[in-house]
């Protein structure tokens, strides 16, 4: 094809894509992208529109979760809405894989049927010669036991796409859907040696006899999660849950707090703090609010962050669904509209009973070491969507 | 001594291997030598697990049964793909599952009060263990040994190498929990030791006390509860433990960057992960070095590090992430330790100042804040929590690199 073509056919996509987006929020649309459906054999099971964004990559549409005979829809749309990349000597500013490099486009790998095993390959919706994603069902393993008396073994579903990103930098973009319920978003960080500094500077460390240094660097993801609980996606809740120890420590209180407002928050390990979004409306038939609850990740690594960048201040972002609010770090510049979550979450404008957007910041950082000469060890970065008290008692 | 199974053949092989290595700590070549009979030496080929990866990848254990730790396992070796087998770990076990309820209503410390092995050790079948084998135990099946795909080890533009891993777990009943201590070794070096928690909740609570757990039912209020996984490592990388240390590693604002900053720990002692500094451990060999001519060394990665409990004074033992000791052979648990009459009672006591020079022992953990949710009930789905061993410097380069289609 010829670039001109290329390019018609990119603007072309980009116009589906806009009319989608220009819509108001979140009016039931048809399905962006490639319709998916899962159903294990317990009769649990998935749905979801998947699209590959020229910036995000592989988006997630209209996830619903069907169990105990009834569907409900979770996310209105999920991705990795920003990727930074600061190597450890800090001479260059950081890229911006989402919204400058991309992960879509002519950045996505060509998969064959070895890349899939047991899977099945879709092309993009708009563009069906080339097959860019993977998607297949896989044994989890033991999903539980009780005794003699129970036992049971799991699945999950899941996609993923590969961006070549630069010349050395591969990533890999996953969704796991567990037969449980749970959500795991992932990337993979492969490819090779990105980049090198001489020894005598003292940044990264010695992976070869050489003069230069392989360097480490940092990754910084910044997760956006439109959650749209049920039919309604204008009545979610957003609540903290912290764990408080008494004086003596021998006694904890549980607390949950409503976020009214727009905020920014951080993980406290001694509070045990998670966040969960809950519907205003809809119930399980125990007459709890449905929810589904964040878990942190990489607690270990989340505050490494060497340039100051404002929206790595914090773990997580509430904001109001704002059409014009895509990415964690360098949104458009536009009127009325944020440059990067932190900013999106300043306003405080009321969060109760709207259609709210979690964003999750993580911070991966890479430690050079010979085993990853010349080609890194897949490392994975992950963390769950939990449901809570989405069903009354465990339907599997 | 009493909990070490009788058909461990040979537990006094460490003394001469360690003495007879000191001395040769220079002569790499005899080293080699030394460990590519490890495991065999030091069981019976009923203990012993030989599993051969599909890429080329080869390790190399014993396990064994005891009555507080369930399974445990022993001289650990790896041979990366078309290299040469070298020892990693002289024993790897879980050291305590401490479950304090946030009612104060319980505090159990599993391993050292009910015991993973013996009879709270179930009997496996074949579904529990698909495309797996069955290893008995006086004729009951009490572990499954998996080689399981992981997914991708490696990728660059169409460059792609599929990873596997061996895969061994066994299941304990205490109370109305099953818990599930994995071992996972995987083609490229790296080990992930994990223990899913699954069965039913075990305590409840009613409506007039909703800050201590959460609803599970309109009746029932499930006590939420903290499960604290307690390992105890003990590194002999190469074959001895004699000449190994702990170095840490953090990171500093220097010349606008950041800059990696090398500490041994040469003092028994109990630290905690810091994400401003993303600092990390490693468990280093003085003597041998790869082609960079970096000592060979594996990385501690303590992943799940979100939630962290510091409990009550009596139960000091919780407050760092990880310990750093010497090595005793009377020190076993992280708490509730046996024979505190002799021994030092728990890891708050193990750490008393003494020099990690000569054999160490590393104690990583992590924790598990369990909120009941309606999900829980009738039966619990499993929630794994885990550490990862990651190799550092141990290779020249990337070992699967070669098997690029």
């Amino acid at each position: 094809m010829s670039l001109f073509n290329k390019q018609l056919l990119k603007f072309l996509i980009l116009i589906g894509f806009t009319s989608h987006l220009s819509a108001a929020p979140n009016k039931p649309p048809e399905c962006v992208g490639i319709p998916l459906q899962a159903e294990f054999a317990s009769g649990v099971g998935w749905s979801m529109c998947l699209s590959l964004d020229d910036e995000e990559g592989l988006s997630i549409h209209q996830l619903k979760h069907r169990s105990s005979g009834q569907e409900r829809r979770v996310l209105g749309k999920a991705s990795l809405s920003q990727l930074e990349i600061v190597f450890d000597d800090n001479t260059q500013p950081p890229s911006f894989a989402v919204t400058r490099g991309g992960l879509g486009g002519d950045k996505l790998l060509k998969l064959s049927p070895k890349d899939c095993a047991g899977g099945q390959l879709y092309p993009e919706a708009s563009d069906r010669r080339h097959n860019l994603l993977c998607a297949r069902t896989q044994d989890a393993g033991l999903l539980y036991r009780y005794g003699y008396q129970a036992q049971r073994q799991g699945a999950f579903f899941e996609v993923f796409s590969i961006s070549q990103a630069t010349a050395s930098q591969t990533y890999t973009q996953r969704w796991r859907f567990y037969e449980t319920g749970v959500i795991e978003p992932a990337i993979g960080f492969s490819g090779k040696m990105p980049r090198f500094a001489p020894a005598h500077l003292g940044f990264g460390r010695a992976i070869a006899d050489a003069d230069e240094w392989a360097l480490g660097f940092s990754a910084y993801l910044g997760w956006r999660l439109d959650f749209d609980l049920g039919q309604d996606a204008n009545n979610d809740i957003a609540e903290e849950i912290n764990s408080r120890p008494s004086a003596s420590r021998r006694h904890k209180s549980l607390s949950t707090e409503v976020l009214s407002a727009e905020t920014s928050r951080s993980l406290n390990p001694e509070l045990k703090t998670s966040w969960r979004i809950k519907d205003a409306d809809e119930r399980n038939e125990f007459g709890q609010a449905i929810s589904y609850e964040l878990v942190p990740s990489q607690y270990h690594q989340s505050n490494g962050d060497v340039r100051g960048r404002p929206w790595l201040k914090y773990d997580v972002y509430f904001t109001r669904y704002r059409e014009c609010e895509q990415h964690a770090s360098d949104n458009p510049r536009q009127a009325g509209c944020a440059r990067n979550v932190l900013q999106a979450s300043q306003d405080q404008e009321p969060l109760e009973r709207t259609d709210l957007v979690l964003w999750y910041k993580q911070n991966y950082h890479y430690l050079p070491r010979s085993d990853d000469s010349d080609y890194l060890s897949t490392d994975w970065m992950s963390f769950q969507l939990v449901p809570r008290d989405w069903t009354a008692g465990n339907p599997l | 001594m009493s909990q070490i199974n009788p058909h461990l053949q040979s537990q006094s092989l460490i003394t001469p291997t360690k003495q007879l290595l000191l001395g040769m700590s220079s002569l790499i070549l005899s080293l080699y030598a030394d460990t590519a009979v490890l495991a065999e030496e030091s069981c019976s080929a009923d203990y012993t697990i030989n599993a051969a990866l599909p890429n080329g990848a080869i390790w190399n254990l014993c396990w064994e049964q005891t009555l507080q730790n369930g399974i445990s396992l022993h001289h650990i070796a790896y041979q990366p793909k078309a290299g040469t087998q070298q020892a990693i770990l002289y024993r790897a076990e879980l050291a305590q599952v401490h479950v304090p309820y946030d009612d104060n209503g319980a505090r159990y410390h599993d391993i050292s009060d009910y015991g993973f092995g013996e009879k709270n050790l179930q009997a496996l079948d074949e579904k529990l263990c698909p495309n797996g084998s069955l290893i008995k135990y006086y004729g009951k099946p009490i572990l499954c040994q998996q080689i399981l795909p992981r997914g991708e080890e490696l990728r660059y533009q169409n460059q792609a190498v599929q990873g596997y891993k061996l895969s061994l777990f066994s299941i304990s009943q205490i109370g109305s929990y099953n818990y599930v201590p994995r071992w996972e070794f995987f083609d490229n070096g790296t080990m992930e030791f994990a223990v899913g928690a699954t069965g039913a909740l075990q305590r409840f609570t009613t409506g007039s006390q909703s800050d201590l757990g959460w609803p599970i039912s309109p009746e029932k209020i499930g006590v939420s509860h903290l499960h604290n996984f307690f390992w105890r490592l003990d590194f002999d990388l190469a074959g001895n433990g004699a000449n190994d240390y702990i170095e840490e590693i953090n990171f500093v604002r220097e010349d606008q960057g950041l800059k990696a900053k090398h500490e041994i720990l040469s003092l028994e002692t109990g630290r905690d992960v810091n994400p401003a500094t993303l600092r990390t451990w490693i468990v280093v060999d003085s003597a041998l070095k790869n082609q960079a001519n970096s000592p060979i060394a594996y990385e501690i990665q303590l992943y799940q590090s979100g939630q962290r409990d510091v409990g009550p004074e009596e139960e000091a033992f919780t407050k760092y992430d990880i310990y750093f000791t010497k090595a005793k052979e009377c020190e076993r648990f992280a708490s509730r330790n046996a024979n505190a009459d002799v021994c030092a009672k728990d890891l708050s006591t193990y750490v008393n100042g003494e020099s990690l020079q000569e054999d160490l022992i590393v104690w990583p953990s992590t924790s598990f804040y369990h909120i009941p949710r309606a999900e829980d009930s009738p039966n619990m789905n499993i929630h794994w929590s885990g550490i990862r061993l990651k190799p550092f410097d141990w290779h020249n380069s990337n070992p699967l690199a070669s098997s690029i289609r």
